[in-house]
């Protein structure tokens, strides 16, 4: 798997660094040794064939079910399932390779992911037709749920035989284990009623017990939800206009919970690693010795379950038989007791707090449009349409609180939550200025970087849509899926990065000198005189521009935010179905089909495909760039056959 | 099983109440309230070994490299952004999060709970827990200026916004906190169930030698006083070291590495990993070169042609220069944090301010010889006739002040000393961010944005108390 991102084995740091008349394809020496250009990052030939990494999953999973009917009225059932899985992870460094963790000594890690969970659903139900004009449904229910996770991790260093990838060839051997464990359980219930055939009543409450909060404190909470539905063309009858099929509009309200994350009641102690990101820094065993530190993480007996208290409101239509179909949501989430690792003073000894702090609103619209404006036997034109927009508004943080850093990302730029601003927030560094906006310029030509952070922009989109046609021509199907997005900023530190290198198109313009608009610091002293506060007229070599003003050698974080646009075509495909009528075979019908996916980028952004993520998957925080891989493009080819 | 249980009801009920009844029962809950990954608990031994290690990191981290940039004993090259600009001045509240907290965490809230847990039982490793928690917080008040002191650290007891203190008053708390380190350390052996061995790297549980380390930071923190109190600070920093009572550098305390991934002198593993980052700055070079310093083959690495240079400071770009020798940047390599050359240092200037000249010139000398000595193994009499035989007629504080800038390569004291003298005389890097050198860290954003009871200051050119 090639490494993405900010990664010195990763392909991008490596390949954008290395100037194009120097031929990346000769990566060996001829004892298999890496050549490559740059110092520290890896030669990308060289770290996609030499340092493999390999996941091996197996995976169980299944359940038995029970069902039991007393009558056509009373029922129950049970189920018990099991869902199980190992991941066997290797990634390998070769010797020579600047993706290990010393550099070029070679490394072996070998992760052994462990996955259960156990599951169990018992359920009473009820249900009974009463007369046409009444429905009733009932259910009772109660639930467990067991999540078992383990990571036992193997790590060889300083390989002796290069190319020879066994743990036994190592010269320091570490090994560590990770186990997290959370049992909930639950009773619930729901009650559905539905009138005349057009109102329908859903309650439901869920009391659920979890692990995750300390033995003698609460661990149980309550949860309700509401849900009416109205079909209000069903009472029109005959009446109903014609070109109207079918309405109906819903409202519901929604209280659900987040139990905590496990093991966050308390205050543990661990062993330190103290690095600052430029070194591999310190740890222990240090010289035969082992070291114990307070974590740098406050435990916190007192937690409560996070609630997501959710209004939605949404109408659905369907006109012109089934012509038009177009659904509509509004909804308003609103988070509270929102838990979170909270920063807190690093002088207190902790860098964090696990809370229940702070509230966070989450609005917006869905909009669904099918549209089938041709119907006939030899062809058919479909067009789907999705439209959103989300707006996500921080309200409160905790006591005295305004700003609050969501997630270490990179070293330059950082992810906040601001109390009225959206979650996530960019937060870095930004350059000095006057009160009147202008940039503060030093007696060098170089505006002056603020030694104050602060707030940079908002990686949330405007909103997203979707629009897919489809066409069917007798046995042929063509369709495309086209995606939008409005707004949004993305930090892009690989346009920073590369006006440093003077790679970016902008840098062209080189043979001449620059002048940063803006006004002279105060304390300024050119050739003996006070020139506070006049407009900068001191020229800077086009070097030192795109270094320390456009670029990261100097220049503030707010310069590499880019706010996004984009149209994309996400997949295209062409299907042929082929009938197959033959008493010979079993054989109902075969398809063809052909895909291609991410065929089409038309951006505004200055880099390779914004939808990237530095911070991965597993991160609730986004819109960072720094020699991201792009994404993928794909040619499928399939034919599935039919009996 | 499952054929079983379609056919007989009864067993699924049974079954169905058998889970019910497990699930209500307490067990299945509590039994995963508590992490198996990690212990509630640390032994003493493991608490000071990482007291230990978190002073080493804090001494021989970024911290250091930023003040050796200040003070143009080391030049950032273009060869790291990060480098670059830290030269061009280019310092947030964000720059120094990381000392900050290994700092506050690794050693100060350590120390704390080693403090309370351990120390009345065990009064030697309170004492070198408290010596080594004031080098620590003397270290950051040198850079940050205010900083929590009485309530540092105290997370653990509910202090999430600890109150920052006045650095006069930070200072004089790391005086008296040094004196209850060595009323702890001159309890006799037998008051102690446990005492420090192998987890003591710097002084594998020698009290007396912690003693003296001890003193020395008495007089160094005395000493910090000289534009605040000069004439008390002289006699103060004198009396310290008086009872210090050092004859030669063997009682040092010294940074401890080992050649192992996690466990490498700092200079050595940052040039491995940042290679070119930083050099040796031009003039600090050229000046050993043409003092005909012996220091120089152990001080510096040999540049791309065999010989030494620097990169000057206003010039980044270029490269082939020094780096640190084989005295500071070897995997396993030690290096100075306590030295008994710094007191010999300490007790000219206190000696000087005090109208003493001859002791001033004397202890000058010393110092020097003292440096010469440990450094390349023996004395060398040219350079010693030429910067170590002042008299009390000759002897100045700039003379001082310039040899302990090349003696104590490397340490924090230089940028706190050149702070507090203006020697040697430096100018600002034209490429700088900033119209002049800055005086002090900026206080962490952390701090900023989470306490409430933080005093914040921003202007990289306010200097801390002391300074004025």
């Amino acid at each position: 798997m090639a490494q993405n991102g900010s990664n010195l084995a990763g392909i991008m740091l490596g390949l954008l660094r290395t100037p194009i008349t120097y031929d990346l394809r000769d990566y060996l020496y001829d004892q298999g040794y890496q050549q490559s250009y740059c110092f520290i990052y890896d030669n990308p030939y060289y770290t996609a064939k030499e340092n493999p990494f390999t996941s091996l999953v197996n995976r169980v999973y299944g359940n038995v079910f029970a069902q039991y009917k007393f009558n056509d009225t009373w029922s129950t059932s049970y189920r018990l399932g099991v869902d199980n899985y190992t991941d066997e992870r290797r990634q390998i460094f070769a010797v020579s390779s600047w993706g290990d963790d010393i550099g070029t000594v070679g490394q072996i890690n070998e992760n052994v992911l462990t996955s259960t969970q156990i599951y169990g659903d018992w359920l009473l139900n009820f249900n009974k037709p009463i007369n046409d004009n009444l429905e009733l449904r009932a259910t009772l229910g109660h639930n467990f749920f067991v999540k078992k996770f383990d990571d036992s991790f193997l790590r060889g260093r300083q390989l002796t035989v290069p190319n020879f990838y066994n743990l036994a060839n190592a010269t320091d051997l570490y090994a560590s284990h990770f186990t997290e464990n959370q049992n909930t359980a639950a009773w619930f219930g729901e009650v559905n009623v539905g009138l005349y055939q057009q109102l329908f009543l859903t309650f439901t409450g869920r009391n659920e017990w979890s692990s995750t909060y300390e033995i003698d404190a609460t661990n149980n909470f309550f949860y309700p939800s509401a849900q009416a539905a109205w079909v209000f063309t069903q009472p029109w009858g005959e009446g109903k206009p014609e070109w109207l099929d079918f309405g109906k509009v819903r409202y519901s309200y929604a209280v659900a919970g987040i139990p905590p994350a496990p093991y966050n009641t308390r205050t543990y102690f661990n062993t330190p690693t103290y690095t600052d990101g430029f070194t591999n820094g310190l740890t222990f065993p240090y010289g035969g010795q082992n070291g114990s530190s307070i974590s740098e993480i406050r435990g916190n007996p007192d937690l409560k379950p996070e609630r997501v208290i959710g209004n939605e409101f949404g109408v659905n239509l369907v006109f012109l038989k089934g012509m038009i179909d177009l659904d509509v949501t509004y909804y308003q989430q609103k988070s509270v007791d929102i838990l979170l690792f909270r920063p807190v003073a690093g002088s207190s000894g902790f860098t964090s707090s696990y809370e229940n702090s702070g509230e966070m609103m989450n609005k917006g619209w869905e909009v669904f449009l099918n549209f089938k404006p041709i119907r006939n036997e030899q062809f058919a034109w479909t067009l789907t349409a999705n439209w959103s927009r989300n707006q996500s508004e921080v309200l409160k943080l905790a006591e005295g609180v305004d700003e609050l850093d969501l997630e270490a990302a990179f070293a330059s730029i950082q992810s906040f939550a601001i109390i009225g601003q959206p979650y996530g927030a960019f937060y870095g560094s930004q350059w000095s200025r006057n009160d009147e906006g202008q940039l503060l310029i030093g007696a060098n030509g170089l505006p002056l970087v603020s030694s104050q952070t602060g707030y940079l922009g908002n990686p949330q989109p405007d909103w997203l849509a979707g629009l897919r046609n489809t066409f069917d021509y007798k046995n042929w199907q063509l369709t495309f899926l086209l995606d939008f997005r409005k707004g949004g900023s993305i930090w892009n530190g690989t346009w920073a990065r590369l006006n440093q290198y003077g790679i970016t198109s902008e840098t062209d313009d080189r043979e001449r000198t620059y002048i940063v608009e803006g006004v002279y610091a105060p304390n300024t002293i050119i050739g003996g005189v006070d020139v506070s506060g006049q407009p900068n007229v001191t020229e800077i070599d086009a070097r030192t521009y795109f270094r320390s003003v456009k670029g990261d050698a100097g220049g503030a974080t707010e310069n590499a935010i880019e706010e996004v646009n984009w149209v994309r075509l996400r997949d295209l495909s062409l299907s042929y179905h082929w009938p197959i009528k033959s008493a010979m075979t079993k054989l109902q019908y075969i398809d063809f089909r052909f895909t291609g996916r991410n065929l089409w980028l038309s951006t505004n952004y200055r880099g390779v495909d914004p939808e990237t993520s530095l911070t991965g998957a597993g991160s609730n925080v986004g819109g960072f760039d720094y020699f991201n891989n792009p994404g993928t493009r794909s040619y499928l080819f399939g034919v599935s056959f039919g009996l | 099983m499952k054929k079983n249980l379609i056919m007989r009801p009864a067993a699924l009920v049974l079954a169905s109440a058998l889970v019910l009844a497990n699930v209500g029962c307490d067990d299945f809950l509590k039994d995963e309230v508590v992490s198996p990954n990690d212990p509630e608990s640390a032994t003493i031994d493991q608490l000071l070994a990482n007291i230990e290690v978190a002073t080493f990191a804090t001494f021989n981290g970024q911290l250091a490299r930023q003040s050796e940039i200040m003070i143009q004993r080391i030049a950032g090259t273009s060869a790291g952004s990060q480098s670059l600009e830290i030269a061009n001045y280019v310092i947030t509240d964000q720059t120094n999060s990381n000392e900050w907290e290994v700092i506050f965490n690794g050693v100060v809230a350590n120390a704390n709970i080693l403090i309370e847990r351990y120390g009345a039982e065990n009064p030697h490793y309170a004492g070198v827990a408290k010596v080594l928690k004031a080098l620590s917080l003397g270290a950051a008040t040198d850079i940050w200026g205010d900083i929590p002191f009485a309530e540092a650290g105290r997370g653990l007891d509910g202090i999430l916004e600890p109150v920052f203190e006045p650095q006069q008053q930070v200072i004089a708390g790391i005086q008296s906190l040094l004196d209850e380190a060595i009323a702890d350390l001159s309890r006799p052996a037998e008051d102690n169930k446990f005492t420090p061995g192998t987890d003591d790297y710097i002084f594998q549980g020698d009290a007396a030698r912690w003693i003296k380390t001890a003193y020395i930071l008495k007089a160094r923190y005395a000493n910090r006083l000289s534009q605040r109190d000069p004439a008390g600070s002289a006699a103060s920093a004198l009396g310290f070291l008086q009872q210090a009572g050092l004859t030669d550098g063997s009682d040092d305390a010294l940074m401890i590495f080992f050649n192992a991934g996690n466990s490498l002198n700092q200079w050595f593993a940052y040039e491995n990993d940042r290679g070119g980052y930083l050099r040796a700055n031009e003039a600090f070079v050229d000046d050993m070169i043409a003092n005909a310093d012996p220091r120089i083959p152990m001080f510096l690495a040999l540049d791309d042609n065999g010989g030494y240079s620097g990169t000057p400071f206003d010039d980044p770009d270029v490269t082939g220069t020094s780096y640190l020798g084989s005295h500071f940047a070897t995997a396993d390599g030690s290096l100075p944090l306590v030295t008994f050359v710094e007191a010999k240092f300490i007790e000219a200037e206190a000696a000087l301010r005090s109208g003493d000249a001859g002791t001033a010139a004397t202890a000058h000398n010393d110092a020097v010889k003292a440096s010469i000595l440990e450094v390349t193994g023996a004395s060398d009499p040219a350079y010693e006739g030429a910067f170590a035989s002042e008299t009390a007629g000759t002897i100045t504080l700039e003379k001082i002040m310039q040899q302990k800038y090349v003696a104590l390569f490397t340490q924090l004291e230089g940028y706190s000393d050149w702070r507090r003298t203006g020697f040697p005389a430096l100018v600002p890097n034209p490429n700088g961010t900033s119209t002049g050198i800055p005086l002090r860290l900026p206080t962490p954003q952390q701090e900023r944005l989470y306490n409430s009871n933080a005093v914040v200051v921003t202007d990289l050119l306010a200097p801390v108390w002391w300074d004025q």
